[in-house]
């Protein structure tokens, strides 16, 4: 028993060992660095670009209005808001969860003409996100309002009634665009990272000294992964960060990060056990990351007329179920079915890496 | 109980036979000089002492575990000194050392007192891209040694240095041997050999050629013109010359 609690010990001190080497050696490591500062520019200008547009800011205001008032005419003449107007409550909805920035809603009663004639106090539902922070929505309200005091004649109160909007699970445009950043981050970290730091040890010769010491294979491959989790870990939490306000449901969004940092540890693995030739290796990353970040943007890109056969294939890649979930997490009508065929795509695929993974250790512990 | 004993061992690339059918025995505390020219198969069957590869056939036991079977057991008792000079470069000296004393669970004293034994204590804290062949070398060789091993195999650990570096590596091999580590080495420098080991093995295409003591070798080939180490091991391998090994 003693015996066998300290072998563990000494096992888990070993993993630790490599894992805390790599952790230290990835920031010192040029072409670690290179490949990280590179993604975080890329996500970075992502991220910057839209805030630069929005220097000179333009409150847009989405306006469903069923019966075409001349409250809503009188609205179109004015320049110091964007007004879109929506077909229907459902268009608005869209509009506004959809949008890169904050919108402001405001729907319309069929009378409301009538009540701005007798000059009653016009009550009216508006709009908003539920990632704007409570000093935008006031802000936003308050302008509306002092847009819509503006052009009532006779004069008459105005008062908005908050509604907070969520995003469908499936919605496009910002929950589509943060979710594929994020898995983009997950898979290039983990799929990038331990292959390097394994081909590292490879090129210098280092894994030799560690295959004589007290490390097995497996030993160094488990702090390898540690490491490539770390990073991974660390960069979703930087994106997650800018992106807090977005997220509604925590467990689900951190259940697929940790789903995603899994498979994208595994997959990281995997091409570090097989490859002992960085040129080969780099190629082969290459392909595969295209492969596994195609379904990403594929699945919600793809026309009408593609093959229904890729369409029906695609969420069952596991880097668009990762996605599927971390868009779902955004919104507050997640389906259990959703999230349970979800995990099953992302852990059946773990297992399967995992196998490959261990059938591929166990070979070179050989 | 001999420090190695290998019995019949074979090791095989695909079409290549890279050891083949090879018996030696290594006592404690003796230098042993493993010689052959490039290719004969030196580093295969360092590599299978020190149990990163299996043999084909045959068997061999180190300080008395199994190299196949006992290879975990085994792997705290001996040091490699490689033939490639791999250390982590952006780390210091002290860095490796200190990570390796994390892998075989050794005090951190220990760190400090390869350093001194090899002479690296002052720069110990410099980055290790920076230090001369040399100093790498004898990091290596501390690296090999934090663990207190029983056994060292040291895989030409004097090629490429200058004379002066080399002899402060030799040095160190006396000094380890006389301290009862029993070392395993090869070189190309037949002087080297000479000077060292107490008893050297010629291996050619996989198959040793000669062993025994230097004195003894010299012997038995005196009438074939062999006044020194370097004589019997051209005439032992070097007819080979311009054919395929």
């Amino acid at each position: 028993m003693n015996r066998s609690f300290r072998n563990a010990t000494r096992r888990r001190q070993i993993i630790l060992a490599v894992a805390a080497k790599d952790i230290v050696d990835a920031l010192k490591n040029k072409t670690i660095m290179t490949m990280m500062i590179g993604l975080a520019l890329t996500m970075l200008a992502s991220q910057g670009l839209p805030l630069l547009l929005k220097l000179n800011p333009v409150t847009r205001v989405v306006v469903y209005d069923p019966t075409g008032s001349s409250l809503m005419e009188q609205l179109k003449g004015r320049d110091q808001f964007r007004l879109i107007q929506a077909k229907s409550l459902e268009e608005m909805e869209i509009r506004i969860t959809e949008a890169s920035e904050v919108m402001i809603g405001v729907a319309f009663p069929s009378d409301i003409d009538e009540m701005v004639e007798h000059g009653d106090e016009l009550v009216l539902e508006s709009y908003l996100v539920h990632w704007s922070s409570r000093s935008k929505r006031q802000a936003v309200s308050e302008f509306l309002k002092g847009q819509l005091l503006g052009v009532i004649d006779p004069p008459a109160a105005v008062q908005l009634r908050e509604n907070i909007l969520y995003p469908q699970p499936d919605a496009s445009g910002r929950p589509f665009v943060v979710s594929m950043s994020l898995v983009m981050v997950i898979v290039m970290v983990g799929g990038l990272l331990v292959p390097y730091l394994m081909m590292d040890e490879k090129e210098s010769h280092t894994m030799e000294t560690l295959l004589v010491s007290p490390a097995s294979y497996s030993q160094v491959v488990m702090g390898k992964s540690i490491a490539g989790a770390f990073y991974c870990i660390c960069g979703v939490a930087v994106m997650l960060a800018f992106y807090h306000a977005m997220v509604h449901s925590w467990w689900l969004a951190i259940l697929a990060v940790i789903g995603g940092a899994l498979f994208s540890v595994t997959i990281g693995l995997l091409m570090g056990t097989l490859f002992n030739n960085p040129a080969s290796m780099n190629l082969w990353l290459g392909v595969l990351l295209v492969l596994l970040l195609s379904p990403v943007f594929l699945v919600d890109t793809m026309g009408p007329l593609s093959p229904s056969l890729l369409k029906s294939a695609l969420p069952y890649f596991p880097t668009a179920a990762v996605a599927e979930m971390l868009r779902a997490s955004f919104s507050s009508g997640i389906s259990a079915d959703m999230i349970l065929r979800n995990v099953v795509v992302v852990a059946v695929s773990n297992a399967l890496l995992f196998v490959l993974v261990v059938w591929r250790v166990r070979q070179m512990d050989r | 109980m001999y420090a190695i004993e290998v019995r019949n061992l074979t090791r095989r690339y695909q079409d290549t036979l890279a050891v083949d059918d090879i018996s030696f025995s290594v006592d404690p505390g003796e230098i042993f000089g493993f010689l052959g020219p490039n290719g004969a198969g030196k580093s295969t069957t360092i590599k299978v002492l020190t149990g990163q590869l299996r043999p084909t056939s045959g068997s061999a036991t180190v300080m008395g575990c199994d190299v196949v079977s006992g290879r975990q057991q085994l792997k705290p008792q001996i040091g490699v000194v490689f033939e490639h000079q791999n250390i982590y470069e952006r780390e210091s000296a002290q860095g490796n050392l200190r990570f390796y004393a994390r892998l075989y669970g050794v005090d951190r004293s220990r760190v400090q007192a390869v350093l001194s034994q090899v002479g690296l204590t002052e720069r110990a804290r410099e980055k290790s891209k920076n230090y001369s062949n040399g100093m790498k070398q004898r990091l290596l060789i501390a690296r090999a040694l934090l663990h207190q091993p029983a056994l060292l195999f040291l895989d030409e650990p004097t090629r490429g240095l200058d004379p002066n570096v080399a002899r402060e590596i030799r040095a160190i091999i006396s000094d380890l041997a006389d301290l009862g580590v029993t070392v395993f080495l090869t070189t190309h420098y037949m002087e080297e050999a000479e000077q060292l080991c107490d008893r050297v093995a010629i291996i050619d295409q996989g198959r040793v050629v000669a062993l025994g003591t230097v004195e003894q070798l010299k012997a038995e080939h005196a009438q074939d013109g062999c006044a020194n180490l370097e004589d019997l091991f051209v005439h032992l391998t070097g007819r080979h010359l311009g054919q395929d090994h």
